[in-house]
Formats: structure tokens, sequence, C-alpha cells
């Protein structure tokens, strides 16, 4: 009688851990992101080496005219906007998908000129796709004859925010507007 | 004196009713011509370094009462340029040329950031802030140009 009970009360202690084990396993978001190597100004460039609180990731070309440079310009402001003290506490980091055509001193040249603490990164396009991978981001080049171009580029329009490990915790998609990033960073800070 | 007063008032009597010919007003209506097609906030971004394009922008408004139908002949001091529309769906961002614009009658367009665009390719010449650039259009087959403002993201 005595080994009944303590069976059925180790059973139901099981079913306990097995349903919570369940529970969490479904609430919890997947792991997305780390550490990366890329190019940046013609040297190896590794996230780990020099990571911020908080880093924002953007994928994009620096032949694009329209949303890249309207989404460099609208970070700049809200960076421009964060106190003094959490200035020196966020990075932005930008990753050219353009591999073919654009070189590492075109990225990085082009992100300091909205503001000199953004990097530019480019890299093989190897190095490109792991990173593209590792954020769980897309990118796709296709040749566009009908323009001056010869191709144009469909990619992931969101800015991705990572902690010091490089971990995606927080994410801005489009459209969005300077004080819509200001307001996440400073969530996330 | 009686007499001098009467052929004063004569003459001022004829001259008036000559004046006015004999009662009819003269209404002349000033034509005031409106542009069928109105550009405003007409602006180019100077290229950035290391970038070899760029976009304007610009508000139309279609003043005829027929629809106008826009397509782009070239901008000056660029090698070529383009209608392009930026698309934004399933969190990916693309682009893809537009051939031509169709503003309804009495109805307003805008090339505006995050939309329809007009996308410019390698500048022949240095751009300076403030420099008036020609776009051509044709506007219902017609050529006819605009200036646009040359300015700075910065």
């Amino acid at each position: 009688m005595k080994a009944k009970i303590l069976t059925i009360f180790f059973s139901l202690i099981l079913s306990a851990c097995v349903l919570w084990a369940v529970v969490k396993i479904n609430n919890s978001r997947p792991i997305i992101g780390g550490s990366f190597k890329a190019q940046n100004n013609g040297h190896d460039w590794i996230f780990k080496d020099e990571p911020k609180d908080l880093n924002l990731l953007y994928i994009g070309y620096v032949k694009c005219p329209d949303i890249c440079p309207m989404t460099l310009s609208f970070i700049n402001k809200a960076l421009g906007e964060l106190e003094l003290k959490d200035k020196s506490r966020v990075r932005f980091i930008f990753i050219s998908v353009d591999q073919n055509y654009e070189s590492v001193q075109d990225v990085s040249g082009y992100v300091k000129q909205f503001n000199s603490t953004f990097i530019g990164l480019n890299g093989t396009k190897n190095q490109i796709d792991q990173i593209i991978t590792l954020f769980n981001l897309t990118y796709k080049i296709e040749n566009d004859p009908k323009s001056y171009l010869g191709y144009s580029i469909t990619h992931s329009d969101r800015i991705l925010l990572l902690n010091r490990l490089g971990i995606v915790i927080s994410q801005l998609p489009s459209p969005r507007s300077s004080d819509e990033i200001l307001k996440k960073i400073r969530e996330n800070l | 004196m009686k007499y001098l007063f009467a052929v004063l008032s004569f003459f001022i009597l004829v001259a008036s009713l000559a004046n006015s010919s004999f009662g009819e007003q003269k209404i002349v209506l000033k034509q005031v011509s409106v542009d069928p097609l109105e550009i405003s906030e007409a602006r180019i971004f100077i290229p950035l370094k290391g970038s070899s394009a760029t976009a304007a922008y610009a508000k139309l408004k279609n003043n005829s009462d027929q629809d106008i139908t826009l397509t782009l002949v070239n901008v000056e001091s660029f090698s070529a340029s383009e209608i392009h529309e930026s698309l934004v769906r399933d969190g990916k961002m693309s682009m893809k040329k537009v051939d031509k614009i169709i503003i309804a009658a009495h109805k307003s367009f805008e090339f505006s950031p995050g939309g329809h665009h007009i996308m410019l390719f390698d500048a022949t010449q240095n751009i300076l802030a403030n420099q008036k650039l020609k776009v051509q259009f044709k506007v219902n087959g017609k050529a006819q140009s605009f200036d646009f403002n040359a300015l700075s993201r910065f």
C-alpha cells in the first residue's frame, strides 16, 4: 500500500516536471544572434571584441537611394537625442549585402557621413551569408536588365537591437520614425 | 458767368456719357493662367561619398480637368534617372522601376521617402547645395522641365 502511494506520488511529481518543461520550452523565444566577423575599412571586425551595452544592426546597401539613407538618418537623429551618459553605450552597425559592387571602404566611408561612430561592414559572400543566417535575416540579389543599375536587391528591413553578446533582444520593423527608434533604444538600455 | 457754367456742364455731361458708352459698363476679365502640372518642394539629395546613387522627391498637383500621364526623360548632371517605388512587404524592402505615373484630374501625387522616388545614377559633376538642376518630364507626351533644388542630407 505504502509502495503504491509512493509510486503515485512520484508519478505526479514527474508529470508536473514534464508539464513545466513543455510550457517553458513553448514560451521561451529562440535565441537569435551572437558574435560575428566581417570587414571594416579593410580590417577584420569582430563583434565580441568591442561590444556596447546596446548594438543596433541593420542590413542594406549604399546604392539604396531611399529606405537605407532614411533609416540611417533616423538612427543618427535618435542617437543625437540620447542623454550624454547613454550615447557611448549605444552603437549602430550597418552591413552591406552588396558584396559584388561595394568595397569595404565605400561602406565604411558612407555610414560615417551620417555619424562618425557608425560602423559600416562588408565582407566576403560567405561572411555576409553567415551573418544573415545568424540573425535570421534575408537578402536576394536579382538581375534587373530594365534598370540602369542592372540588378536589384531585396533585403530584410528591420533594425535589430543586440545585447553585449550579440543576441537579439528586440527589433523594429518598418515604417519607423526617429522617435520610435529613440523610444526603443531607451526601453532596451 | 452763367453762360460759361452751362457750356462747361454740357462738355462734362458729353464726356461722361462717352466714357460710359452711354451707360453700358465694360467689364474686362483678366485671365490668370494656371499650369496644368504644379510642382513644389522639388529636391535632389546630393550623392553621398561611397554611393553612386541618390534620390529626388517632390509634390505634384494636377490642376487640369484631365488625367496627367508623367514619364521621366532625364535629370541634369546625372548619367541616368528612373522612377522607382520602394516596397516593404513581409518585413522585406525592395524597389521596382515604374515607367509612368498617372495623376488623376485635380488630384495630387508625391515622390516621397519610402514610396515613389526618382532614382539618380552617376553624377557627372560635383553638385553643390542649393544648386538648381533641371528635371525633364513628358507631361501627356509633351516635354516640360522643372527646377529641383540640390540639398545635403545633413
